[in-house]
């Protein structure tokens, strides 16, 4: 092989007694490192309500002030970052979630306004490690690249379907154009949303 | 192979899943909170806080000032750090700078407090806009870190455009640009003693080790950087910027973790912009198209000096792009009242070459000639500039290929000359080049008895792929299935490689994967040729394979889980470093492109819409179909934000940034977004680096304005000559 | 620190009664999404929000003497979904589906778009053009207002502290009258009007305009209705002459402001042009046609 420019800086070989460091098992992901994984205990202040949001299915007893955001207590409190915080004012669709069904923007949603309805994330959208259609068409048309944006066009997606507003590609830009992908993957996006409105 | 396979994005399933955590996102116990408190003001000093009321406020933990905050080692920085403002003075010198860190236990009751920190100025001269302050343009002192001067000069290029026949003497401008990633730039940090770990959203975790090491007066070793996703830099998530240590600075003052995470309006005052430049473009030509004279000088804002020095260099393409005898370039900053300009995507090229390629569009009507026709009479056969064989150019193939699928032959000359009912339609082309960039970087490979190969290098994906090439290219050179290789990245206990920047991580670090990996397989047959099982004693290096898992020699094959077995190992391992040889003293280093634009403009309100967009590229060896197209669509997404939408607007009385927010930023939607078609011209560059790669992160947002603006022109017959175009330039 | 209150009263007198006891600054919660991003950007700092949504009929649309009833709060989507409202007004609805992206009109209500009293709420032109009206609830019991009678400025409204719109009424439609809102904006979607306009127009057998409301946003500080863009229409035909009056009456109406987000020049021309094309189609749905709405 073409060794120009190259320096080996070092051969190494590792004892069976060094390996308690070193990671060995084939996750098929890029690991997190190694942080603590636990939620911090909530801080607890005077203006906080008690609240129970039915979120991907499961009950969530939250404590939240009145002016706490549904992506505040997603993020911050319920552990569940997947969805995204873009702009905090409605205008990238990073955060969107389902209530009831329908896509919302989480930024411009009171936590507190949520108490009986059915909340669901990017987190509760794939069945075990089945993954939802719009989620499988998304990573097949490789359509997205940070990710960042991911969360949010996936929920948007998967409800634009039900909306019944993916019948075309114009159809869908219109419909999608609440969520922005500053990386540029709107032709693959619209791709993507194309292929799981035909399998659905 | 699995190089060049359309292979699904590995970190794919983490992000359409959610669980792929980004920096804000990484769970600690005992977490606090940090909000910066920003100048109203663009210039003065402050005189006093008053932060009584903000203390009171329930759940504060610290409020940093400059009156209270720690010393940092600023002046062991190295020119490239950013040192300000960091609360070290009371000096103010824009509107947004942050003068203050609120800490409290929760993220609202931090923004309650900081509302409530009061800070008193005396109130000094601005000037925040730079085309009041031409008169203080200055020649850089560090343009390109010193590695070059910023002027150039061959031939006697005034001389020539005196007397060439037919000349284009114009001004273009671009504005003041915002990054804008979408995920807002965030930091985590947490001091165990002198030992700090952040979880910082940078396009450099090297550059952040060192840069908070300096600053904090700790070594390097002491500091880990962890970023295993980035959600979008752009080059605002290049350098270490004053919010990511000021949450280390919180963190070390509270004695907490402590997170930050700026705002989206913050977003436009704490990491830097694209800044506005003025170029003055002179071409001049004989009849028949051959470029006798050019001269391009280029003027960006620039921020007090005290803030660092950024130069958007803007006619480096213009030394180099066409074979012209007569050219100079200069490159002037002019400081004002704003933050530090910063690299954004195709820094220099996608402003300097929308004025370039926008002043060719314009000769090409003076001259009656075809655009294409006029950039094939001045092909550059060889770097003009620097006298030197290119390592490839396949801009020839660009032209032909690109202006085949966009079908320019349909292209009538004269401009208002097509027209589809109530709309104009035009078609503009222009052509791209971007330098292919590399640096040292080194990896790591460790193969053990499972059979997989972990690959480990301290670069980052910032989406554009570098987990998923990374990995294929070590499939390839180990020759082990795609699924028995894992690459790991953004951690900086994993081998240094370079800033994801200037499109250089694939041509950086593929070449140390590939050279880790090389070293690793002679590991495995210097073991396997020393292992008195095989007897293979005597044998050479190049009578053995390495295939799926296995050494393969004369009369026998060995398996891995054997090797280490017979020498009580758990796993084999090798780091290697590659780094640029003389390559680039031999040879001008280059990827090119040719970008077409159609665009259809409401003949009444002057409506600008795309209908359609096709780039061609030279960008070397394409190691994943999938993710290259993704990198090409998207930055022509970016280039045509730049084109028709992107402006950052200031308040010319104040120095403050009006709309820095996405929704009066406009960014394209996706209904901004026509379809677009990419190819990549074949080539192979073992020349520019081992792996044969062109970075393209960068290229396809270099031609895509002037593309655009030349469509524009064709439509309408209105030369805009000022970024973005405004619906109001086209209505006659 | 003022603590912030959360209410979602059931009935419309519990709300105007928590509303008028509010000792400082109280905010009705229909859609959320204006109130939200004010919240977040400390524009507004009331001490008690009062959502509305349990109170029976806020958000919903029932047709009622051949006209509609649209709860105040009821999202824009609503309005897109309702099986009838869209033959009927589909100027309306084109408008109520242009605020913000489509999750936003998930969420934004009439009611908002119409309170936030910016000058350039898409929904508002369309609304005025349509002849709509609205149920107000104050302590003195409830009143009917003109749509055109609530925004008095760029954030201000002629309600009372204690007053909030219950609904909206749509009067039924007249035989052979079509209604449209177009906008322009600078990007494909997503976008802040640079200039809106509402027509709702009224033919005879002939095709001859017998009554036409014709509606600006954007314009100036209010939307605004211009009866001499009405008289250009009303006992014409739709051709070039009564065009090109309309036009010329639409540009005269202007009192734009001088922004980034256009010229006072600029606008003053495109609100001509799109009052030419907002009219094509008005006159072309109130003759019978199909023809959609631009954006």
């Amino acid at each position: 092989m073409a060794m120009q420019g190259l320096s080996r800086r070092g051969i190494l070989g590792g004892t069976a007694a060094g390996l308690a460091t070193i990671p060995l098992s084939g996750r098929a992901a890029p690991p997190a490192p190694d942080a603590p994984a636990a939620i911090p205990p909530p801080v607890r202040t005077p203006e906080m309500q008690d609240i129970t949001l039915q979120v991907n299915g499961r009950r969530i007893a939250l404590a939240v002030e009145p002016r706490t955001s549904l992506l505040d207590a997603l993020r911050e409190q319920a552990g569940l970052t997947g969805t995204k915080k873009g702009c905090d004012r409605g205008s990238c669709g990073a955060c969107t979630v389902h209530v009831d069904g329908r896509r919302v923007l989480s930024c411009l949603t009171l936590a507190i306004r949520c108490q009986g309805h059915a909340v669901t994330t990017i987190e509760g959208l794939a069945i075990g490690e089945e993954l939802h259609p719009m989620q499988a068409a998304f990573l097949e048309h490789d359509a997205f690249q940070c990710g960042y944006c991911t969360p949010g066009q996936i929920m948007s997606g998967a409800a634009l379907i039900q909306e019944g507003h993916a019948g075309s590609p114009e159809e869908i830009r219109e419909w999608m154009s609440g969520n922005i992908c500053r990386c540029g993957a709107y032709p693959n996006i619209v791709a993507a949303i194309q292929t799981a409105a035909s399998e659905g | 192979m699995i190089v060049g396979q359309p292979v699904d994005r590995r970190d794919g399933r983490m992000k359409v899943t959610g669980r792929a955590r980004y920096a804000a996102e990484f769970p600690l116990q005992g977490l606090a909170h940090a909000v910066l408190v920003q100048s109203t003001i663009a210039a003065g000093t402050i005189l006093s806080f008053d932060t009584a009321d903000a203390k009171g406020q329930p759940g504060v933990l610290a409020i940093i000032t400059p009156d209270d905050a720690p010393r940092l080692q600023t002046k062991k920085a190295s020119q490239q750090m950013v040192t300000a403002p960091l609360l070290q003075d009371k000096d103010i010198i824009y509107n947004g700078q942050h003068v203050a860190v609120v800490v409290a236990d929760t993220l609202d009751r931090a923004l309650e407090a900081a509302a409530r920190v009061r800070v008193q100025y005396r109130q000094g001269e601005a000037v925040t806009i730079m085309d009041q302050a031409l008169g203080q343009a200055a020649v850089p002192k560090h343009f390109r870190n010193g590695a070059r001067p910023p002027d150039s000069q061959r031939g006697d290029p005034d001389a020539a455009f005196a007397t060439a026949p037919v000349k284009i003497d114009v001004t273009y401008t671009t504005p003041v640009e915002h990054h804008n990633p979408m995920e807002p730039h965030a930091t985590i940090a947490m001091w165990q003693g002198d030992r700090l770990t952040v979880w910082t959203a940078t396009q450099g975790i090297s550059g952040a080790q060192t840069t908070l090491a300096t600053l904090f007066g700790v070594e390097p070793q002491n500091v880990r950087v962890v970023s295993p996703y980035v959600g979008g830099g752009f080059g605002c998530k290049g350098n270490t910027w004053p919010p990511a240590t000021l949450a280390a600075m919180a963190a070390r003052v509270v004695g907490r973790p402590v997170k930050l995470v700026l705002t989206r309006a913050q977003m436009y005052t704490s990491n830097g912009y694209r800044p506005r430049t003025i170029q003055k473009l002179k071409l001049g030509a004989d009849q028949t198209g051959k470029l006798l004279a050019m001269r391009h000088d280029g003027f960006s804002q620039m921020s007090q000096p005290v803030l660092g020095e950024f130069v958007e260099p803007v006619a480096l393409a213009t030394e180099m792009l066409y074979a012209c005898p007569n050219v100079a370039v200069s490159h002037r900053i002019v400081p004002v009242n704003q933050g530090l300009p910063t690299y954004m995507r195709a820094p220099g090229e996608a402003s300097g070459v929308f004025a370039l390629e926008s002043a060719m569009d314009e000769l090409a009507i003076a001259l009656k000639m075809d655009p294409i026709a006029l950039r094939l009479a001045n092909y550059a056969e060889i770097d003009p500039h620097e006298n030197k064989p290119f390592s490839s150019k396949k801009l020839r193939e660009c032209y032909a290929q690109g202006a085949a699928k966009f079908e320019w032959s349909r292209r009538t000359p004269g401009p208002r000359s097509m027209r589809d009912g109530r709309w104009l339609v035009g078609l503009g082309m222009a052509t791209a080049t971007y330098p292919n960039n590399r640096r040292a970087a080194s990896a790591r490979v460790r193969l053990g008895t499972d059979g997989v190969a972990i690959v480990q290098s301290g670069t980052q994906d910032i989406g554009t792929g570098t987990y998923t090439v990374m990995a294929q290219v070590a499939a390839d050179e180990l020759h082990l299935p795609l699924s028995h290789v894992r690459f790991e990245l953004g951690d900086t206990r994993y081998p240094k490689a370079p800033v994801s920047g200037g499109s250089s991580t694939v041509p950086s670090v593929s070449p140390a994967v590939q050279a880790a990996c090389a070293a690793l397989r002679a590991r495995l047959f210097d073991m396997a040729i020393a292992d008195p099982r095989t007897g293979w004693s005597g044998a050479s290096h190049s009578d053995l394979r390495f295939e799926n898992g296995v050494v393969i020699g004369p009369d026998r094959r060995i398996t891995v889980p054997q090797l280490l077995a017979h020498q009580n190992l758990a796993f084999v391992e090798a780091e290697a470093e590659s780094k640029p040889g003389d390559e680039k003293n031999e040879h001008s280093l280059h990827a090119f492109g040719a970008q077409f634009a159609e665009v259809r403009v409401d003949l009444e309100t002057g409506e600008i819409r795309l209908t359609r967009c096709v780039g061609a590229f030279d960008a070397g060896r394409v190691l994943n179909a999938k993710t290259a197209r993704s990198q090409l669509i998207g930055g022509i997404t970016y280039g045509i934000g730049m084109a028709l939408f992107e402006k950052t607007e200031v308040d010319a009385e104040t120095g403050r940034i009006v709309n820095a927010n996405i929704a009066e930023y406009l960014v394209p939607v996706n209904a901004d977004i026509p379809p677009i078609e990419t190819i990549l011209v074949a080539n192979d560059d073992r020349i520019g680096n081992p792996v044969g790669v062109k970075g393209m992160g960068e290229l396809p947002m270099v031609g895509a304005a002037a593309a655009v603006a030349n469509a524009v022109w064709h439509a309408t017959g209105v030369r805009v000559r000022d970024l973005p175009i405004r619906i109001e330039d086209v209505l006659a | 620190m003022p603590s912030l209150n959360y209410v979602a009263p059931a009935t419309v007198q519990e709300a105007v009664r928590l509303l008028a006891g509010a000792s400082g600054l109280a905010k009705v919660l229909s859609g959320g999404t204006d109130l939200l991003v004010q919240l977040r950007s400390g524009r507004t700092r009331p001490e008690l929000i009062v959502d509305t949504k349990k109170i029976p009929g806020i958000i919903g649309i029932r047709e009622e003497n051949g006209g509609f009833v649209i709860g105040a709060a009821t999202p824009g989507m609503a309005l897109f979904e309702h099986p009838t409202l869209k033959q009927t007004w589909p100027g309306v609805v084109e408008a109520a589906n242009l605020i913000g992206s489509k999750q936003v009109q998930g969420r934004a209500s009439l009611a908002g778009n119409l309170c936030n009293a910016s000058p350039a709420a898409d929904s508002v032109p369309a609304m005025i053009a349509a002849g709509a009206t609205c149920l107000i609830a104050g302590s003195d019991g409830t009143r009917q207002a003109k749509v055109e009678d609530i925004v008095t400025g760029p954030g201000r409204t002629s309600l009372a502290r204690d007053e909030f719109i219950v609904e909206f009424r749509l009067p039924k439609r007249e035989p052979r009258s079509g209604d449209a809102y177009l906008r322009f904006i600078p990007r494909t979607e997503m976008d802040i009007a640079v200039v809106g306009c509402g027509v709702c127009v009224t033919l005879d057998a002939n095709g001859v305009c017998t009554a036409a409301r014709v509606v600006l946003g954007a314009v100036a500080p209010t939307p605004v209705l211009v009866p001499e863009a009405a008289a250009a229409l009303v006992g014409h035909k739709l051709d070039d002459a009564t065009l090109e009056m309309l036009d010329a009456a639409a540009r005269r109406a202007c009192n734009p402001i001088d922004d980034k987000r256009g010229t006072i020049d600029y606008r003053t021309k495109v609100a001509g042009v799109l009052a030419r094309r907002t009219a094509a189609i008005a006159f072309n749905r109130a003759s019978g046609g199909k023809s959609a709405g631009g954006h």
